[in-house]
């Protein structure tokens, strides 16, 4: 038998392809091939299946991963709105607290100036602003969005005008600006519009 | 009173500033080239109260012949305005009253208000509904306790009363409308005045820090009369017929020196502080920005090289690309306002 010397191997070594375990080594990595592209075709056909598990509701009745991120969102946003309003509501509870604690602390201080304050006395007033902190639980904080009384200012001084006196005042005029006030008028207005209303 | 000093009648009068300050009240307004004229009168009076008829007519001649500016009050008393009071409160071994303190009024001096709004009344006339007033007010001080709604409130009821359509304006944004148009109303602007220092911090047309400071041309009056013994009028006096800030020739020139430079540290080192407290919400700065000066303190010579010197030492936000006094100190602020009612 006339072996074909002339195909080189990768290690340019010849004589290695034309022999009887050769061909039989060629046809165990062709049926090997076969299998290998099986398998992958299985494997596009199962990610296919995984990326639809993924994104739709599974018959199954179970969640998306989606859904499930949904949830743990609105569960801890919930949560942290129960805790907010736990919290205000406690603040306020300790504000009507602290109201009537500061008016017992004045009705006591008036009464310590006066030095006719007993034991029994102080225990009693003690009772009854407890008494009224657990009793009294409705809120009584001062809301921003309450009306609120208007500041008057009042004019202190007597209303003497020029007409009741008799005046001899005299003020010179300066007109030694000699500039036109119309171009800087101009350029006020082109950065301003109009006057900003004053933070005062 | 009338509005005879309207040139060409009533169309003068529909826009005015006015700079109510503590040592001197100016009033703006345009004639009809639009021309700002100003008007102004020292913010002080001396009441003197004849003993008997004679003594009353020799003190009224006197006044005539010196020229002075008098009211006599409904009581027969004499009551000497501006320049004239100052003077002869000194003449007399005494001190004129002022309407204001630090920069506003206040209901303790009730005494002094007619005698403000007389002064006010003659400086600017009786309005019309439509006759608008802009008039200045101090910034909130920062190193002291008082508050400048009263004062605002009250300047605002008083010119209502002269017939004005009036509106307020923070007094050294004023200063900014009428020096820092060309650039573009980016700056810092200070007003040194008598009771007062106010600062503005403004870009682009906002006004970013609005402040002020107790220590203004008072502190410093008080301050020498207190370290050489000596009245503050007097100070008051030597120091605004001539400061040289770098040549002082007498003691009490020196002792004024040193005060200044003292304000001026004071106020810059202020205006650095409140822009540390602000850097987060404070726009970017891309180009360099003046620093103007203005009010009776910068008159003083070489008041401007004694900023630039105190600068050296303040760290600010932005770069400084000059220190300069407004064209016309005592008149800045007035303009700024008239300026505004014409907008």
């Amino acid at each position: 038998m006339e072996y074909n010397k002339n195909v080189p191997n990768k290690k340019n070594r010849l004589l290695s392809t034309s022999g009887p375990r050769d061909i039989q080594r060629r046809q165990m990595l062709d049926a090997q091939s076969d299998i290998v592209d099986g398998l992958k075709s299985q494997v596009v056909i199962l990610q296919e299946q995984v990326n639809k598990s993924l994104s739709a509701v599974r018959s199954d009745g179970q969640y998306t991963a989606e859904q499930v991120n949904e949830a743990v969102i609105s569960a801890v946003k919930s949560e942290v709105d129960a805790l907010k309003s736990k919290y205000e509501s406690t603040i306020r509870e300790l504000t009507n607290e602290n109201k009537i604690l500061r008016e017992t602390n004045i009705r006591l201080s008036g009464r310590t100036e006066n030095n006719n304050i007993t034991d029994v006395q102080l225990q009693k007033m003690l009772s009854t602003a407890v008494a009224q902190i657990t009793e009294n639980k409705q809120v009584d904080v001062i809301d921003n969005s309450r009306p609120k009384i208007e500041t008057v200012f009042i004019d202190p001084s007597e209303n003497k005008s020029a007409a009741n006196v008799e005046t001899h005042i005299i003020v010179k005029e300066d007109s030694s600006a000699k500039e036109n006030m119309n171009n800087k008028i101009n350029k006020l207005k082109g950065i301003l519009g109009s006057l900003p209303k004053q933070k005062i | 009173m009338d509005a005879l000093w309207f040139k060409g009648g009533t169309q003068m009068g529909k826009r005015i500033g006015i700079d109510i300050g503590t040592n001197m009240i100016v009033a703006a307004y345009a004639d009809e080239n639009e021309t700002p004229i100003f008007k102004m009168q020292r913010d002080a009076f001396y009441r003197i109260i004849p003993k008997t008829e004679v003594n009353r007519n020799s003190i009224r001649i006197s006044l005539d012949k010196r020229g002075a500016s008098y009211i006599v009050d409904t009581d027969g008393s004499f009551i000497i305005v501006g320049e004239d009071a100052l003077e002869i409160a000194i003449e007399r071994n005494d001190k004129a009253q002022r309407p204001m303190q630090r920069g506003v009024i206040s209901p303790k001096e009730k005494a002094s208000l007619p005698m403000l709004k007389l002064i006010i009344e003659n400086l600017i006339g009786i309005g019309s509904e439509d006759d608008k007033c802009i008039y200045s007010v101090p910034g909130k001080p920062i190193d002291a306790s008082f508050d400048i709604s009263y004062h605002t409130e009250m300047m605002g009821l008083y010119l209502k009363q002269m017939g004005y359509n009036a509106q307020p304006i923070n007094e050294a944004f004023a200063i900014a409308l009428s020096e820092l148009l060309d650039d573009g109303l980016t700056g810092v602007c200070v007003s040194y005045g008598a009771g007062m220092t106010n600062v503005v911090v403004v870009h682009e047309g906002d006004p970013l820090v609005e402040f002020s400071v107790t220590r203004a041309g008072d502190f410093i009056d008080f301050s020498v009369g207190n370290a050489l013994d000596v009245s503050p009028s007097l100070v008051q006096m030597e120091k605004e017929a001539g400061t040289d800030l770098f040549n002082p020739t007498t003691k009490i020139m020196e002792a004024v020196s040193v005060y200044y430079t003292s304000v001026i540290n004071y106020t810059l080192q202020n205006i650095a502080y409140e822009l540390k407290q602000r850097e987060k919400t404070l726009p970017i700065f891309r180009n360099p920005v003046p620093i103007v000066v203005s009010g009776g303190l910068t008159l003083a010579e070489g008041f401007v090289k004694k900023v630039e010197e105190s600068l050296l030492n303040i760290e600010l936000p932005f770069k400084v690309s000059d220190v300069r006094r407004a064209a016309e100190p005592m008149k800045a602020v007035a303009n700024g306002c008239l300026l505004a009612a014409s907008i």
